[in-house]
């Protein structure tokens, strides 16, 4: 229903293009860290691949290496070792500034503690990425704002600062600010991870509308069982590595 | 209009930190301010004061006379070719009777025709003008309670000695404003202007003993005026007129120019260390802030956001910091230019228009408040925003700052075995002091430098106090009168010693000479003291040579000031004087230390009598008193007593008097540092607050911890005020090291400029003790705030802070 928002985007950046039939494409990742204790390998031998329109959970321990993961393919991070691609561009090549005006076309991220602006209302919170990233007219960006805010049933709440907003309005409030640039993927580092179970489920319930409406790819760590259980593939890490990979439902057609 | 999200978030930080940047926008208007204050103080000063000068028609030079001489001699100096205007005056000072009772001295100067007066002009104030016979105008900045005119108004009489000793009363019919005069303030003497009839009237001849003149060509020229002044002193001389000395102020300035000048140089240097100091603040401060928005950095960045846009963002909010500093800067340096100007104004005597701002200041203040504080914000800036998003959102450590690896670290944590009974708060403490070593340094170099300067100025002080008791020393007497014309000796020494009070009295020869160099050319008038040989009322500190005995006959003492323009003499040398037009030879037995800043020559009172002609006379008695006389009353006695005897007494001064005089001298310029040194203490203050604050809200997590493991609102209010006071103590420390050789330097400068010689050298140890009290006292101000918001943490809070 929000499909007349959408803008087709070149996805890939400063003219880096590698082929690939999928979305995601991660080969042969490796990550260590540094440590006093010496080098600490936080993903080894990663191949993943994600086509459009899968919704697919990463699950594990605590320190298993699915933050690292979520990081590789958000450009948050990079790998030590392999490539990351996606929409065929290599994002581990790209510099510190490529990345982020890449990451803020391509990819909308939604964090645990929400991390909306304090100083922001929730409707500016909103537009800031597409300022940023110079995406729709100045005209045109609150408009899209307050119908993504409706979108996340959160039009209410527009102009009043995240503080004044419950950590649940503040998640939606979030994932409003993810879909601002209209980016094809969507990852979300445990984002039920600080609600309570309604509004987690409301919020899980936003997401399915969003692949299964929108055509989103969703990436999600979680902790939730249930709710991992609910997408279309499942990934389990464990010491780094993918331990198994299910999947639940077949993916929507692009 | 409507902001982008981003520019609104820089304006709601802005405003949604208040408090925070308040800090900010006073740290740089502080600079900003004193800028203003000191720029705009210069420009009010450097228009209004020579517009003013120039318009009195300064003279080239004054010549003082020992001798009188009449219109004649005036006219004579008016024709000579060199000199375009010349003009007589005659002065002569008189005691007044103030409405208390007292009599306190004025300086009268009698003018033979007020509607034609050429050279240092007066310009009528309030009230008549001319004074008719009978009248006297009041020098307006003399018209003041404390030189002695408290409860008398214009239209009022005043009761003046006269010099043969009798009371005369004249009326008081207006002020008058004299720029050429030292200012009374200074003189700590009120001038008064009279006709020549009123001459007559106190018995005194219409005659002149000052001339003032214009040369005709090179008015700026030194050496010209130089030259003219010989001139014209050779041309009294040859008319028989003794000439004292010949005064000549650098041309085109007023006569406390260099003074001015002096302080105005001081006061920069302090307007620019302000706004350095100020600009450590604001790097402080804009990394506290952009530590605090690491995080939103990191979400920044992760939904779009360039460095490069963030670093504008940031720019943008420095330089609405330095927009906002400039609107509290601009008028407030402008009201502090005014304040300024006026004060000097008040103490040299001229007029300045106040309050006004001035255009070039402005663009100067706004250039200082948008350009330091840009340049402050580079570092932090591009530090804070290179921030990746991984290392912003995976930020859930404890407080920051590295601590316990370096060598300073272990010292300070082997700190606990030298401290006996250091408890662990208070070792918390210490070593937060030195967990951000940035911040601490740039902390510290600001209140340091508080400190240097603080210790500095109370030593430079102490210095110059030394170096006037010293020149106090060398002369053992406590009242000295000088007399308008020599007498007799014996009869001075006997009105004196007539006195319970008097212990001893002498008299000394009085003069002045010029030496007449191996070329031919001749040097500045210099004055001669002659003391007699067996002098118990000078101590003098000799450098070279001996001092004068009682056999010598042609021997002089030259004190060091001499050598300033004559250095080839030293002791055996053979010079030849011209005393009262008269060439003379004497021998130079000893170099002794200067006590005041101007050459002196020293002679044998018996051999200079036989030189100037004036055997067993003396135009000076010295008086020893015993201890327990009041030498104010006794001196204002005594000098009574020798006018109601007919002598014609010029001027009475008493030890503590030129004490008072001399140190209100030094306390003009040091008053004006201390002022400063008091900004730079806030600047460090605000410093200090701004770290302190930063550390606590670094550290939240740490409190937090803290606060559920049982420490009280008082454990961590004291932690947090224990860390400001070590921060503040090592900033005194420093300072006090600094201090130690850089005060040196600067009292060798500030004698060179107050005293125009090297002054002697203490360091200030109770301004060192008290500038520990004050900086601690400052420290635990400036970490209360901080203190305070820290113990008022809650765990809750704590873990919600995100």
């Amino acid at each position: 229903m929000f499909r007349w928002m959408s803008r087709s985007k070149n996805g890939s950046a400063n003219g880096l293009h590698v082929e690939s039939d999928y979305l995601i494409d991660l080969r042969n990742i490796e990550k260590a860290y540094e440590t006093e204790a010496g080098p600490f390998l936080a993903l080894q031998g990663i191949d993943l691949q994600v086509k459009p329109g899968e919704f697919v959970a990463v699950v594990g321990k605590s320190g298993s290496g699915k933050s690292t993961l979520i990081n590789m393919i958000t450009g948050i991070d990079r790998p030590t070792e392999g490539e990351v691609i996606v929409r065929n561009t290599p994002i581990h090549t790209l510099s510190e500034g490529n990345m982020a005006v890449w990451r803020g076309k391509n990819m909308g991220i939604v964090f645990q503690f929400f991390q909306l602006l304090p100083t922001l209302t929730v409707v500016e919170n909103i537009m800031l990425p597409m300022d940023f990233c110079n995406m729709y007219t100045p005209g045109e960006r609150y408009d899209r704002a307050i119908e993504l805010l409706q979108m996340v049933e959160m039009e209410e709440q527009a102009h009043k600062l995240p503080s004044a907003v419950s950590g649940g309005q503040q998640q939606r409030a979030a994932i409003a600010r993810a879909l601002a640039n209209d980016p094809p993927i969507i990852v979300a580092d445990e984002p039920t991870g600080n609600l309570d179970s309604y509004t987690a489920d409301n919020v899980f319930a936003m997401f399915e509308k969003l692949v299964y409406e929108e055509d989103k790819t969703i990436l999600m760590v979680t902790h939730d069982t249930d709710l991992a259980n609910r997408v279309g593939r499942k990934l389990t890490i464990s010491d780094g590595e993918i331990l198994t990979d299910e999947q639940l439902r077949e993916a929507q057609p692009a | 209009m409507k902001f982008k999200p981003r520019w609104i978030k820089v304006l709601r930080d802005l405003m949604f930190n208040k408090s925070r940047t308040a800090l900010v926008v006073i740290s740089i208007a502080v600079g900003v301010t004193a800028i203003g204050m000191v720029m705009g103080a210069q420009s009010v000063i450097n228009e209004d004061l020579p517009r003013d000068f120039f318009a009195i028609n300064p003279a080239s030079a004054i010549v003082f006379t020992l001798t009188t001489f009449d219109d004649d001699a005036v006219q004579a100096i008016r024709d000579l070719p060199e000199v375009e205007e010349a003009q007589g005056r005659r002065t002569i000072v008189v005691p007044f009777r103030t409405p208390n009772g007292n009599w306190r001295n004025m300086q009268l100067y009698a003018l033979p025709d007020f509607e034609d007066i050429r050279i240092n002009q007066l310009k009528p104030q309030e009230g008549a003008w001319p004074p008719e016979e009978g009248e006297i105008l009041i020098e307006r900045s003399a018209f003041v309670p404390n030189l002695g005119f408290d409860g008398i108004d214009i239209g009022d009489s005043v009761t003046i000695k006269a010099p043969n000793g009798k009371e005369k009363t004249l009326r008081i019919v207006g002020t008058a404003h004299d720029l050429n005069q030292f200012p009374p303030q200074l003189a700590q003497s009120a001038f008064g202007y009279i006709s020549f009839d009123t001459l007559d009237l106190l018995a005194e001849p219409r005659e002149f003993n000052q001339l003032e003149f214009i040369v005709a060509e090179n008015k700026l020229d030194e050496d010209h005026v130089k030259v003219v002044s010989d001139l014209v002193q050779d041309e009294l001389e040859a008319r028989g007129v003794s000439v004292v000395f010949v005064l000549a102020f650098p041309p085109g300035e007023p006569p406390f120019q260099s003074f001015i000048a002096g302080i105005s140089t001081l006061l920069v240097v302090m307007g620019f260390l302000s706004l350095g100091l100020s600009g450590f603040l604001i790097i402080n401060t804009l990394a506290a802030i952009l530590t605090q928005q690491v995080r939103q950095i990191g979400i920044m960045k992760a939904v779009g956001g360039r460095t490069h846009q963030l670093v504008w963002m940031y720019f943008g909010m420095v330089v609405v910091f330095g927009l906002l500093a400039v609107i509290i800067a601009i008028p407030l340096g402008a009201l502090g230019a005014g304040g300024l100007a006026g004060i000097l104004g008040f103490f040299f005597n001229f007029d300045v228009r106040g309050f006004a701002i001035n255009p070039q200041v402005v663009v100067v203040q706004v250039l200082i408040s948008l350009l330091v504080p840009l340049l402050a914000a580079i570092y932090p800036i591009i530090r804070g925003t290179r921030t990746t998003v991984r290392e912003a959102i995976s930020d859930h450590s404890m407080g920051k700052g590295q601590f316990g690896t370096r060598p300073i670290d272990l010292f300070i944590v082997g700190l606990r075995r030298v401290i006996p009974g250091i408890k662990r708060p208070e070792q918390i403490s210490l070593r937060n002091t030195f967990r951000r070593k940035g911040r601490l340094i740039l902390t510290l170099m600001t209140l340091s430098l508080a400190s240097v300067i603080f210790i500095s100025i109370l030593s430079i002080r102490a210095s110059l106090q030394q170096t006037l008791d010293e020149a106090l020393g060398y002369f053992d007497f406590d009242v000295q009168i000088r007399f308008s014309r020599p007498y007799r000796a014996e009869r001075l020494t006997r009105e004196g010693l007539g006195f319970d009070e008097v212990s001893e009295a002498e008299v000394w020869g009085f003069g002045g000479g010029r030496r007449v160099r191996p070329d031919g050319s001749e040097s500045d008038n210099i004055i001669i003291q002659a003391p007699p040989a067996d002098s118990v009322m000078i101590e003098p500190v000799m450098l070279e040579g001996r001092w004068i005995e009682p056999n010598d006959t042609n021997a002089i003492v030259i004190n060091n000031d001499v050598l300033r323009n004559e250095d080839d003499l030293t002791v055996g040398s053979r010079v030849t004087l011209s005393i009262n037009g008269r060439d003379s030879d004497w021998v130079v037995v000893g170099i002794a230390r200067s006590s005041f800043p101007q050459p002196a020559i020293y002679t044998n009172a018996e051999y200079f009598s036989r030189a100037t002609n004036l055997v067993g006379r003396g135009q000076a008695v010295l008086l020893k008193t015993t201890p327990e006389t009041d030498l104010s009353q006794f001196s204002s006695i005594i000098e009574t007593h020798y006018r109601d005897r007919g002598f014609r007494v010029e001027e009475t001064q008493t030890v503590d008097q030129a004490r008072s005089i001399l140190t209100l001298f030094f306390n003009i310029p040091i008053l004006f540092m201390l002022a400063m040194a008091v900004v730079l203490g806030i600047v460090g203050g605000l410093g200090l607050m701004g770290t302190m604050s930063i550390n606590v809200i670094e550290r939240l997590r740490e409190i937090g911890v803290m606060r559920a493991i049982g420490a009280s609102n008082w454990s961590v209010l004291w932690i947090v005020l224990l860390e400001g006071m070590v921060i503040g103590f090592l900033s005194w420390l420093i300072g006090g090291v600094v201090a130690l050789p850089l005060s040196r330097v600067l009292t060798e400068q500030a004698g060179q400029l107050l005293l125009q010689s090297s002054p002697s050298y203490i360091f200030s140890v109770p301004g060192t003790i008290g500038w520990l009290v004050i900086v601690i006292l400052l420290a635990v101000v400036a970490s209360f705030l901080p203190a305070r918001s820290a113990s008022k943490v809650t765990v809750r809070e704590v873990l919600s802070y995100e």
